[in-house]
C-alpha cells in the first residue's frame, strides 16, 4: 500500500501539496560533527581513565620524593657512579608501591596519548 | 566508502566501530533534519536536534530491536528532541518558509509563472504549518512531508493509531482554515 492510499480524496490536495515541499539541504559538515561529537565522548572517557591513574601515582610519587629524596638521590647517583666505572658499589632500593605507581603513571599516559591522537582534527575524515 | 545495510551498520556500531555509525547519518540525516526543521521552525535548532538525535541514537543503539527499521526509531527520537526543543525555547521567533527555499528547486514544467505561483502556494502552505502547535506540525510534517504511513507515523511519534489519525485530522482542519484567513487577509 502507498503512503498516500489511505487517504481520503478530500486530504489529497492538502498532501499533494505538502509533498511537494522540496527538502532542505543539510547544513554542510553536518556528518563530521555528529561523528566529531561521538569521537569526543570516546575521548572524554579516556581522559577520564588517564586521569583517574594518574592522579592518585603522581600523588604518591611526590609523596615518596618529599619523604625519601634523599634515598632516591643517593640511588641514582650510586647508579651513575657504577655506570661511570668508577666502582663497583651500584646499590640502591625501591619499594613496591613505586614501582606500582610509576606503571600506573605509563598506562595513563598510554590513554592521555591514544586521547591526543584521536582527538587530533588531521585524522578526522572529510566529507565528501 | 563500503555500502552498508542499517543493520550491518549497527552491528559494527555494536561492536565498537564508531565510524560505521557515519553511513547511518548520512543516509537518514537529510530526513532527521528536514523533520526537526519543520518542527521547530528555526534552521540552527533543526541542525542540532538533529545532531542531538543521532548522538542519543548512538547511545542507545543496544536498546534498538534489530528486527525493525532503523528509519522510524530515529525520526522518532528526532521528533521528541525537536518537540523537546520547542517547548523549552517556544522557537517561534524565527519561523521559516516564507521565501525560504533551496535553490535546486526544479522549475515547474509548465512555465516559469506557474513555477512562481505554485511556489507562492508552498510559501503560502509553510507559512500556515508554522503558526501550528508543535506536535501538529510534527504530525503533518511526518505524514505528508515525509510521505510515512499512519503506522509509521505512529511509530515515530510513539503515540497510538487513533490518537495519530484524530491528530493529523485536526492538523489538517487547523491548517485549512489558517490557509482560509490567510486568504481572505490578503483579499481584504
Amino acid at each position: 500500500m502507498t503512503p498516500t492510499a489511505d487517504l481520503d480524496p478530500s486530504e489529497r490536495d492538502l498532501d499533494l501539496l505538502l509533498a511537494a515541499v522540496p527538502p532542505q539541504a543539510l547544513p554542510f559538515g553536518f556528518r563530521d560533527r555528529v561523528m566529531s561529537r561521538l569521537g569526543d565522548r570516546r575521548v572524554t572517557w579516556e581522559w577520564i581513565v588517564a586521569a583517574l591513574l594518574a592522579v592518585p601515582s603522581v600523588v604518591f610519587l611526590t609523596r615518596q620524593m618529599l619523604v625519601h629524596g634523599e634515598d632516591f638521590a643517593q640511588a641514582i647517583t650510586n647508579v651513575v657512579t657504577a655506570a661511570s666505572s668508577q666502582t663497583d658499589d651500584a646499590f640502591f632500593f625501591v619499594d613496591g608501591l613505586t614501582i606500582i605507581a610509576l606503571a600506573l603513571l605509563g598506562v595513563a599516559s598510554a590513554f592521555a596519548a591514544h586521547a591526543l591522537l584521536a582527538s587530533d582534527p588531521g585524522r578526522r575524515s572529510v566529507a565528501p | 566508502m563500503v555500502t552498508r545495510t542499517d543493520q550491518e551498520a549497527i552491528q559494527r556500531c555494536l561492536a565498537g566501530d564508531t565510524d560505521a555509525f557515519s553511513t547511518l547519518v548520512e543516509r537518514y540525516g537529510g530526513r532527521v533534519y528536514n523533520i526537526a526543521l519543520r518542527i521547530t521552525n528555526d534552521s540552527d535548532a533543526a541542525a542540532d536536534c538533529a545532531q542531538e538525535a543521532f548522538i542519543r541514537a548512538y547511545r542507545a543503539l543496544h536498546q534498538y530491536d534489530p528486527n525493525l527499521p532503523f528509519g522510524p526509531w530515529i525520526y522518532r527520537i528526532a521528533t521528541n528532541a525537536s518537540l523537546n526543543h520547542v517547548q523549552r525555547w517556544h522557537a517561534h521567533e524565527s519561523p521559516i518558509g516564507e521565501g525560504e527555499f533551496p535553490e535546486s528547486l526544479e522549475p515547474d514544467e509548465a512555465g516559469p509563472e506557474s513555477s512562481l505561483l505554485r511556489r507562492e502556494q508552498l510559501d503560502e502552505v509553510l507559512a500556515a504549518m508554522a503558526g501550528l502547535p508543535a506536535h501538529y506540525r510534527a504530525a503533518l510534517t511526518l505524514r505528508h512531508l515525509q510521505q510515512l504511513s499512519y503506522q509509521e507515523v505512529a511509530d515515530s511519534l510513539g503515540i497510538p493509531l487513533g490518537t495519530v489519525k484524530t491528530h493529523l485530522h485536526r492538523a489538517r482542519a487547523a491548517l485549512q482554515a489558517r490557509l482560509h484567513a490567510r486568504r481572505k487577509e490578503r483579499e481584504a
